[in-house]
């Protein structure tokens, strides 16, 4: 069985798409988030080949080697669920297994949603399956009179572009370490780090948003960031930034799924020291989680891991997927 | 059991609705199509209520009494069954039949694709489920230009010299199953609101088809029942030779397909007895 990693360009949905992927057998799929690469699944990618499956994990619409385009509204959950579905075609796969980290975890949650027929289990790393609420995301997200959640500083096109684009590799490196479960707890500011200055933004703030780690975390390596910031240095991030400006425009284009639960087998992983469990409501949705999922076979809480929770965490991680799949 | 129709207004999906209903019982939905109004539903409201159910049949969004947003991206396909889900729910209803007539027919096929758990049967007039093409809808769905079907005259065709109402006949005599009140009720209607609305819809044929990309390949799994007129133009659409007969390919549960002989577009509205009697075998049968 060979674990090891061979690259392809398809065609799927309308674009060109750069896979990496290894292994044979049943097909699981694995999606990136922001701002990542097929990269992030590298520890995935042999062990799941080594398990029996064949992985394949895509440089998302917007990212590294796949097209990138133009139009903003080109970026919603449909079009990239509708990847997905593309991506199983190509492949000539009937079903697979969809696993998602970070944004990632929103297009495996949807497309399981959405395709239960195609997607036969789904694993979400970092973000669980949020339910469609009953008001447009963006007007309930924290504002103060200084600040704004990152959330809504990435909406104005080109701002947080220049901000990340500045200094391409300092902000992947910082960033990667931020959030992550390395991050001491004295530097950690909890929510306050996802809230950006109103005056200047990021840009203004580099120095002090962006922690400039000595040494790296034994999990990341200074050559894992040249190869991101490499590729981010070619595409630039407004392919990536562009899924958060059609968070409203998913939320009105879900409404045939107000209500809707998930009913293919789940998984949810997550670090405790990451940011997004403590986002918002994710207090009360986390221990909830199997009243919309409900054939959720387990939540997994990776103590002192943060944001990056595939790569801080490989072994585990791979331990419990493999044994989520085998269990399918 | 009442079998009068009254009138309310609900919110819906961040809109007013205006619905026409009749009846109590397992809830029937009934989406009317362009350029039309609750009222092409008038004959099948009280007959569905006669039968034991809750029959309701809004002017859909863009329409009649209901709100008609401004920008032409809030009639979506998902915008339009996304009122129906969220119509179920002002309701306090579970689930749902829904049908629908020409546009309301893909509005209805496509809430029983995406939410089968809400919809447990669906009913098609006129226009038949069409699984998502390869090509842009606009685009004809790979119909060369040059071929019969798009010469000046075939169906669906408007020239391009003189438009749309170059080639609209003025009857000097309505048929049968059509009253000069009903002409008069429509009219009315649509002197108020304008046809924008209802147009609108057409706008986002192509938005449609690129976000039901995960729908591509998709089946409709519940029951369903397709009727059309035989003299509908919508039936010599191209392609729709091809698709109408193996219907059941996309609708495995298909339980019937009705050509109803001699019937044109407006098919529960001219065959109105036989529609309902269809209509309501079918719903018994669920």
């Amino acid at each position: 069985m060979p674990s090891e990693v061979t690259h392809r360009t398809v065609e799927t949905n309308g674009i060109r798409m750069h896979l990496a992927e290894a292994g044979a057998g049943p097909l699981v799929v694995l999606c990136h988030g922001c701002p990542e690469l097929w990269y992030s699944w590298r520890h995935q990618l042999p062990a799941l080949a080594a398990a029996g499956f064949h992985a394949v994990a895509p440089d998302m619409r917007g990212y590294g080697r796949t097209d990138r385009p133009e139009a903003i509204d080109q970026y919603t959950l449909f079009h990239l669920v509708g990847d997905m579905v593309g991506l199983l075609d190509v492949l000539d796969a009937e079903n697979a297994v969809i696993v998602g980290n970070d944004w990632g975890a929103s297009v495996a949650w949807h497309a399981a949603l959405m395709r239960p027929d195609r997607f036969r289990g789904v694993i979400g790393l970092s973000v669980p399956f949020r339910p469609r609420g009953q008001v447009r995301p963006t007007a309930v997200m924290p504002q103060t009179e200084d600040a704004v959640f990152y959330q809504l500083y990435y909406q104005t096109p080109g701002v947080a572009e220049a901000a990340f684009e500045h200094d391409v590799r300092r902000f992947i490196r910082g960033n990667l370490y931020s959030i992550s479960g390395d991050m001491p707890a004295r530097e950690a500011r909890g929510a306050a780090a996802l809230m950006v200055p109103r005056k200047g933004g990021l840009l203004a703030r580099w120095a002090t948003h962006f922690v400039k780690p000595a040494v790296l975390p034994p999990w990341v390596s200074e050559n894992d960031v040249d190869f991101c910031a490499n590729e981010f240095a070619r595409t630039g991030f407004r392919g990536a930034i562009n899924w958060y400006r059609n968070i409203d425009r998913n939320w009105e284009l879900l409404a045939p799924y107000a209500g809707a639960r998930i009913t293919v087998p789940a998984l949810y992983i997550a670090g405790d020291r990451d940011p997004v469990v403590s986002f918002p409501g994710m207090d009360r949705l986390i221990p909830n989680l199997a009243d919309f999922v409900p054939q959720l076979r387990a939540t997994i809480m990776l103590p002192g891991c943060g944001h990056w929770t595939q790569q801080e965490r490989a072994a585990e991680v791979n331990a419990a997927m493999i044994d989520f799949l085998r269990r399918l | 059991m009442t079998t009068e129709v009254t009138h309310r207004i609900v919110e819906t999906n961040g809109i007013r609705m205006h619905l026409a209903e009749a009846g109590s019982g397992p809830l029937v939905v009934l989406c009317h199509g362009f350029p039309e109004s609750w009222y092409s539903w008038r004959h099948q409201l009280p007959a569905l209520a006669e039968a034991g159910f809750h029959a309701v049949a809004p002017d859909m969004r863009g329409y009649g009494q209901t709100e008609r947003p401004e920008a032409i991206d809030q009639y979506t396909l998902l915008h339009l069954v996304g009122d129906m889900v969220s119509l179920l729910d002002a309701l306090g209803a579970d689930q749902a039949v829904i049908a629908g007539h020409d546009w309301g027919a893909p509005v209805a096929w496509h809430a029983a694709l995406l939410r089968p758990d809400r919809f447990r049967a669906v009913i098609g007039l006129s226009v038949p489920y069409r699984p998502r093409g390869i090509l842009y809808s606009a685009a004809g769905d790979a119909t060369p230009r040059e071929s019969s079907v798009t010469a000046v005259g075939a169906v669906g065709m408007v020239p391009r010299k003189g438009g749309f109402l170059s080639g609209l006949e003025d009857p000097t005599n309505l048929p049968s199953w059509l009253s000069k009140a009903d002409v008069a009720f429509y009219t009315d209607e649509f002197a108020r609101t304008g046809f924008t609305g209802g147009l609108n819809w057409y706008r986002n044929i192509d938005r449609n088809w690129e976000l039901l990309a995960p729908f591509a390949g998709a089946r409709v799994m519940v029951p369903a029942l397709y009727i059309a007129g035989d003299r509908d133009l919508v039936v010599a659409f191209p392609g729709m030779d091809k698709l109408i007969p193996n219907l059941a390919n996309f609708v495995p549960q298909l339980r019937g397909t009705i050509m109803l002989p001699g019937c044109g577009h407006w098919t529960q509205q001219e065959r109105a007895g036989e529609v309902n009697a269809a209509m309501i075998d079918f719903l018994r049968q669920l």
